[in-house]
C-alpha cells in the first residue's frame, strides 16, 4: 500500500507546506505549527510518541501546549527568535500539581503551580510572566536547509539552583542556607518531546535520518542571594547536553560551535535514552504497530447512560476525523437506540436476544463486518442486563483482529444503591470493568456518592473511576490507556460461570401499539407501575397530535420527547422488568379511539 | 529541606503567599536578567467598511453522502495525510484502484471534455474512480447588499461531483447567474476535493470568472484550474487579511489540513449596526483561531461577532482535558447571535450546540439533507 508521496531521501518542505519558505519568524512558526497539527492526523506518530494532543493559544503571541503519555505535566513551546535563518524555540515543562516531579521544581515554580487557575493559565503561558520566564527545560534550534533540516536540543542534565542565604517564609526555614532550591531533570523531561519531533519529522517527510550526535560539556549551577545577586558554581549534575540531529542533507555537519564539547560515544548511556531515535528501531516499531481497531465493551445496567456515552464518544471522534463502528445489542426485538443515535458512523445491530447468553460467534462476525469499513474504534454496547463476564470467551476469538482496550461500565448513580442489592449483574458489571463511569452524580448527594464509591472500590480495586454527568467523558482517557488488556486476559483465565439475567427472572417483551393512545391515561398508568418494571422504551403517538414521541422509562422516572425523523415508524413499546407478565401490562384504555 | 517537606509546606497554606513577596525575598524568579523578550501584540482593529446585509444560499453542504465510505477510502489509502490527488477519487480516476491515482493520468481521460461537456466527463471518470457516487460538494451563494442599496453576488466554493453540482446549480439558478455575469467572482476557501473539484461546472457557464485562491494551493490544484478551461483572472491571496470590497474581506490562514491540503481562507463581512458575519468553507483553522483572529485584526460594528455561516470543522486539535471543551467554552465567549452551521460541523456537533443553547438556525431537510437540525441544501439565511 502506497501511503506517502515522497519516499526518496530528499527533503521536500512541500509535504508540509507549498508556500515558499523565507526563513523568517512567521515561516518557522508555521513550520512548527504544521508539524504539531499534522502529527495529530497520523495515528502511528501519535501511538509511538504517545502524543496526546495540543492546544494552540492565540493570545497574543502564538504558543502551543501539548501532552505526552509519559507524564502528567504539560509541555509548552514557543518560538522565541529567528537569527541568521535559524529558529530558536523554547521548551517548557509545567509539572502537574499532583506529580512527584514538582518537588524538583524551584520553590517559586512550585508555588506558582499551587495557585488557583494554574491549569487554565498554562494554556496561554506566553501571557503570564511567572509562567513564561520559569519552567523552561530546553531550547530547540531548528534550521531548514535546501535539502534537509537540522534539529538541535540544548538542555542541562539537571537544572540546579542554590539559595545562598536560604529562604525563610512566615518564620519557617523553607530552604536552608546554601541548599538547593531547584533540581530539575531537564534532559530527561525533554526526551518525550525530542522523541516526538523525531517521529514527526520522520513520519511526515520520510527523509534520510543522517546523523544523531550527543554532545556534553561541564556546566554550572546558579546560586542566588537575598541581595538579588546571581553567581554560578561548578556542578557535575549541571552539565550541558546538546542533541544534534540532521535529516536529509546539509553542507555542514553540525549546527553549532562544538568547541568545549565532547561528543559522547555511541555506546554511552545517553544514547540508550534515545533508542527510539534510531531509524531502525523506528521502522521496527512501525511495522509491529498493527493497524487494528480499538475495541471497547460498554456495559451498564438499564438506563444508566450507555447510549449517551456512545453518543458523546462518536461525537468527539467524528470531530477528530476518526471513525467509530458500533455493535449494538438489544434485549427487545427492536434496536431503538440504534435508530436514535444518528450520526456518521457504522452500526451493526445484534437484535436476537441478549449478547451475554446467546451470542456465540456473532460478535466476531459483527467485528469482521465493521472492519471492512476500517473503523478506528469499535464499541460494543451490551444490553443493560448483560453480564460482561460471559463475553470474555468471545473476546478470545477476536483478540487477533482488534486491540482489546477495556470494559467500560456505566453506573447509574441515581439508582445504584437500590439496584445493586437486587441484581447481581449490577455488581458483576462493576467487577468486570476496567473503567467505571459513575454517572448522574448531579442527581445524588455527596453522601450517597461517597457510599457508592466505597462499594465500587470494594468490588473493583483496579478500575479507574470517573464521575460524570450525562456520561460526558473525553474518549482520550480511554483511547490512550491500553494497559488494561492484560487485566481482561486475567479475568478470562478465571473461567467462572456468572449469573445471567435469566437467573434473575428478568424478562422483556415488545408490544405493538395502534396509532394514537390517550396521553393522560397512559401517563397515569405509567405512574402506577410497580417497581419490578425496570425499563420501558419505544415510540408512541397521542390523540390529537400529529407527532411521534420517544418514550423512555427508567425505574419510575420517565421522559417523553419528540421523535424527530422524517420517516415515521410503527409505534411500539419494549417492556423490561423482573418477573413481569406480558398480558397484564397492556390496558385497553390506552385506545380511546377504539371505543368510538 | 526534603522533598516531602516542600510539598507539605505548599499544601500547608503556602498558596496564600503572594508571588511578588517571594520575588522580593531573593528567590530566583522572573528577574529582568532572565526574562525572554517577546514582541507585544495588540488588537489592530482594522476598519474595512460595512454593508447593509448579507444573504447566504446553501447551494450544497453535502460533501459526500456516506461518511463511512469516505473514511474507509481514507483509511484504506493510508490515512489522513495521504495526498488527495492519489486516492483515485473522481474526477481524477485512472482505473487503477484506491491510493493508486494520479492527477496527470486522471486528467488525461477527461481534459478534452472540459469545461463544456461536464456531464460526459463525469460519466468517463465515474467508470475509472473509487466510490464516484459518494461525491457531493460544498458551495454557497453570497449576496451582499451594499450601503447604497446595490447588490452583489459571490460564489464561495464549487463542490465536487460534476453531476451533483450541475443539479444543484440548476436548482438554485446559479447556472443562469453565471452565464449572465451576475456572479463574476469565485472565492475558493481551500483546495479540498469537496470544495474545489467541481470547478468545470462553474467554468461551463462562465469560463472567464475571476477566481480567488489561497497561496497554499499545490501545483496540481493550480494546474487543475488551467486544465478545467479557466480563461479569467486568477488572484492568489496571501496570509492574513485580503480586501474584496468595502465591508467584505477574506482572511487566509496557514494551517495544514488533512489529505495534504494547506491553508484556508474565510470571508468576513461587517453588517452595519449588527456586527461581524463570518462565512467559512470548513474552518479547518479551528473556530477558535478563526474568531480570535477577527477579534485581533478587524474592526466591526458593536464589537459584536454577529453571525456565522458554513462548516465549522470544530478544532483540528485533539484535546486531552475534558474540562476544556473548545466547542462549548471557546465559542460562548464570542456570543454569536445567529449560527447557521452545516457541512463538516457534523450533525452531532450541531445538536450539541443546540443543547448548549447556541442560536442554531434550522433548515428544511430538502435535497438530500438528512435533518432539519441545521441549514440544509437549498436553505437561505439572511444577516442584517
Amino acid at each position: 500500500m502506497e501511503t506517502r508521496l515522497n519516499l526518496d531521501s530528499e527533503m521536500d518542505l512541500k509535504d508540509i507546506c507549498p508556500i515558499k519558505f523565507n526563513y523568517e519568524f512567521d515561516d518557522y512558526r508555521m513550520l512548527m505549527r504544521s508539524i504539531l497539527i499534522k502529527s495529530l492526523y497520523d495515528s502511528q506518530i501519535k501511538a509511538l510518541s504517545r502524543y496526546k494532543g495540543m492546544h494552540k493559544s492565540n493570545y497574543f503571541n502564538e504558543c502551543w501546549t501539548m501532552k505526552f503519555g509519559f507524564s502528567e505535566g504539560v509541555y509548552g513551546l514557543i518560538l522565541s527568535e529567528v537569527k541568521n535563518g535559524e529558529a530558536i524555540f523554547v521548551l517548557y515543562y509545567f509539572s502537574s500539581c499532583s506529580e512527584n516531579l514538582l518537588d524538583n521544581n524551584s520553590l517559586f515554580e512550585a508555588m506558582v503551580a499551587s495557585k488557583e487557575g494554574y491549569a487554565e493559565k498554562i494554556r496561554n503561558f506566553s501571557s503570564y510572566k511567572e509562567l513564561f520566564n520559569n519552567f523552561i527545560i530546553a531550547k530547540i534550534y531548528v534550521k531548514v536547509e535546501n535539502e534537509g533540516i537540522f534539529l538541535s536540543l540544548r538542555t542541562k542534565l539537571k537544572d540546579r539552583i542554590y539559595s545562598k542565604d536560604g529562604v525563610v517564609i512566615d518564620g519557617k526555614q523553607v530552604i536552608k542556607e546554601g541548599e538547593i532550591d531547584k533540581n530539575f531533570p531537564s534532559f530527561r523531561a525533554s526526551l518525550a518531546f525530542v522523541n516526538f519531533m523525531h517521529l514527526a519529522i520522520s513520519g511526515i517527510y520520510e527523509p534520510d535520518f543522517n546523523s544523531l550526535k550527543i554532545y556534553k560539556k561541564d556546566g554550572e549551577a546558579i546560586c542566588y542571594s537575598n541581595s538579588l545577586e546571581l553567581n554560578t558554581k561548578k556542578d557535575i549534575f549541571s552539565s550541558e547536553i546538546h542533541i544534534n540531529m540532521l535529516y536529509g542533507k546539509s553542507d555542514k555537519n553540525y549546527l553549532f560551535d562544538e568547541s568545549g564539547f565532547k561528543i559522547l560515544k555511541n555506546n554511552s548511556y545517553m544514547y540508550k535514552f534515545l533508542i527510539n531515535l534510531k531509524k531502525e528501531s523506528k521502522n521496527l516499531a512501525l511495522s509491529t504497530q498493527k493497524d487494528r481497531a480499538n475495541f471497547f465493551i460498554i456495559t451498564g445496567f438499564l438506563g444508566s447512560g450507555k447510549t449517551k456515552f456512545l453518543q458523546n464518544f462518536i461525537e468527539h471522534e467524528t470531530a477528530q476525523n476518526r471513525f467509530t463502528g458500533v455493535i449494538q445489542n438489544e434485549i427487545g426485538k427492536i434496536g431503538l437506540d440504534g435508530q436514535l443515535v444518528d450520526a456518521n458512523y457504522a452500526t451493526i445491530e445484534i437484535d436476537e436476544g441478549c449478547v451475554c447468553c446467546s451470542m456465540a460467534g456473532q460478535i466476531k462476525m459483527a467485528v469482521a463486518k465493521l472492519n471492512e469499513k476500517n473503523p478506528d474504534t469499535i464499541l460494543l454496547e451490551t444490553t443493560g442486563v448483560a453480564n460482561p463476564f460471559n463475553l470474555l470467551s468471545e473476546l478470545n476469538e477476536i483478540k487477533d483482529i482488534v486491540n482489546l482496550c477495556s470494559i467500560v461500565t456505566v453506573v447509574d448513580g441515581a439508582n445504584f444503591l437500590r439496584e445493586y442489592k437486587r441484581s447481581k449483574i449490577v455488581l458483576e458489571q462493576v467487577k468486570a470493568a476496567d473503567v467505571i463511569l459513575l454517572n448522574k452524580i448531579d442527581l445524588i448527594t455527596s453522601g450517597e456518592k461517597d457510599k457508592i464509591l466505597q462499594i465500587l472500590t470494594k468490588n473493583n480495586r483496579c478500575a479507574e473511576i470517573f464521575e460524570t454527568i450525562n456520561s460526558e467523558l473525553n474518549p482520550n482517557f480511554l483511547l490512550y490507556n491500553q494497559s488494561q488488556t492484560s487485566y481482561i486476559a486475567s479475568l478470562m483465565i478465571e473461567g467462572k460461570i456468572h449469573a445471567t439475567h435469566l437467573n434473575e427472572g428478568i424478562v422483556s417483551f415488545k408490544k405493538d401499539l395502534r396509532e394514537y393512545i390517550d396521553k393522560e391515561r397512559f401517563i397515569n398508568y405509567i405512574k402506577q407501575l410497580p417497581e419490578n418494571f425496570l425499563r420501558i422504551k419505544g415510540v408512541v403517538s397521542f390523540e390529537n397530535d400529529e407527532a411521534q414521541y420517544v418514550f423512555q422509562f427508567v425505574n419510575g422516572k420517565f421522559d417523553i420527547t419528540i421523535f424527530d425523523r422524517e420517516k415515521r415508524c410503527d409505534n411500539f413499546l419494549v417492556f423490561i422488568g423482573r418477573e413481569i407478565e406480558e398480558d397484564f401490562y397492556f390496558p385497553k384504555e390506552f385506545y380511546k379511539i377504539s371505543y368510538y | 529541606m526534603t522533598n516531602e517537606a516542600r510539598r507539605d509546606f505548599i499544601k500547608g497554606g503556602a498558596a496564600g503567599i503572594g508571588l511578588g513577596a517571594l520575588a522580593s525575598m531573593g528567590i530566583f524568579s522572573y528577574s529582568p536578567a532572565r526574562a525572554l523578550f517577546m514582541p507585544d501584540e495588540v488588537r489592530k482593529m482594522k476598519d474595512f467598511g460595512a454593508i447593509k446585509s448579507v444573504e447566504v444560499t446553501n447551494i450544497s453542504e453535502t460533501s459526500w453522502f456516506d461518511n463511512s465510505a469516505l473514511m474507509g477510502d481514507i483509511k484504506g489509502a493510508g490515512g489522513l495525510l495521504v495526498d488527495q490527488y492519489l486516492f483515485n477519487w473522481p474526477p481524477f480516476g485512472n482505473g487503477k484502484g484506491l491510493a493508486k491515482g494520479s492527477y496527470k493520468e486522471g486528467m488525461e481521460k477527461i481534459k478534452h471534455l472540459l469545461p463544456d461537456k461536464v456531464d460526459e466527463a463525469w460519466e468517463v471518470t465515474k467508470a475509472l474512480s473509487v466510490n464516484p457516487d459518494n461525491a457531493g460538494g460544498y458551495a454557497a451563494l453570497i449576496e451582499i447588499e451594499r450601503l447604497n442599496g446595490e447588490k452583489k453576488k459571490y460564489l464561495l466554493d464549487c463542490g465536487w461531483s460534476y453531476k451533483w453540482m450541475h443539479e444543484c446549480f440548476k436548482r438554485e439558478g446559479i447556472d443562469k447567474m453565471l452565464s449572465s455575469g451576475e456572479i463574476d467572482t469565485l472565492i475558493l476557501s481551500h483546495e479540498h476535493f469537496d470544495h474545489f473539484w467541481g470547478l468545470p461546472v462553474v467554468l461551463k457557464y462562465k469560463p472567464d470568472i475571476k477566481i480567488i485562491i489561497h497561496e497554499g494551493f499545490y501545483p496540481e490544484g493550480r494546474q487543475y484550474i488551467k486544465d478545467s478551461g479557466h480563461k479569467g483572472e486568477l488572484v492568489v491571496f496571501k496570509k492574513g487579511r485580503n480586501e474584496i470590497e468595502p465591508g467584505v474581506c477574506t482572511f487566509c490562514y496557514d494551517c495544514p489540513i488533512i489529505s495534504r491540503v494547506f491553508g484556508e481562507q474565510s470571508i468576513f463581512v461587517n453588517v452595519q449596526d449588527k456586527g461581524l458575519v463570518s462565512i467559512t468553507g470548513c474552518c479547518h483553522q479551528g473556530i477558535i483561531t478563526f474568531s480570535d483572529s477577527a477579534y485581533k485584526e478587524l474592526k466591526y460594528d458593536n464589537d459584536q461577532m454577529y453571525g456565522i455561516y458554513g462548516g465549522l470543522h470544530i478544532s483540528p486539535f485533539d484535546d486531552w482535558d475534558p474540562k476544556y471543551d473548545d466547542l462549548v467554552i471557546g465559542l460562548k465567549k464570542w456570543d454569536y447571535q445567529v449560527m447557521a452551521c452545516n457541512h463538516c460541523t457534523g450533525l452531532l456537533t450541531v445538536q450539541k450546540f443546540a443543547r448548549e443553547g447556541y442560536p442554531i438556525v434550522r433548515g428544511t431537510a430538502r435535497f438530500r439533507t438528512k435533518t432539519t437540525d441545521y441549514l440544509g441544501n437549498g436553505d437561505k439565511v439572511k444577516f442584517g
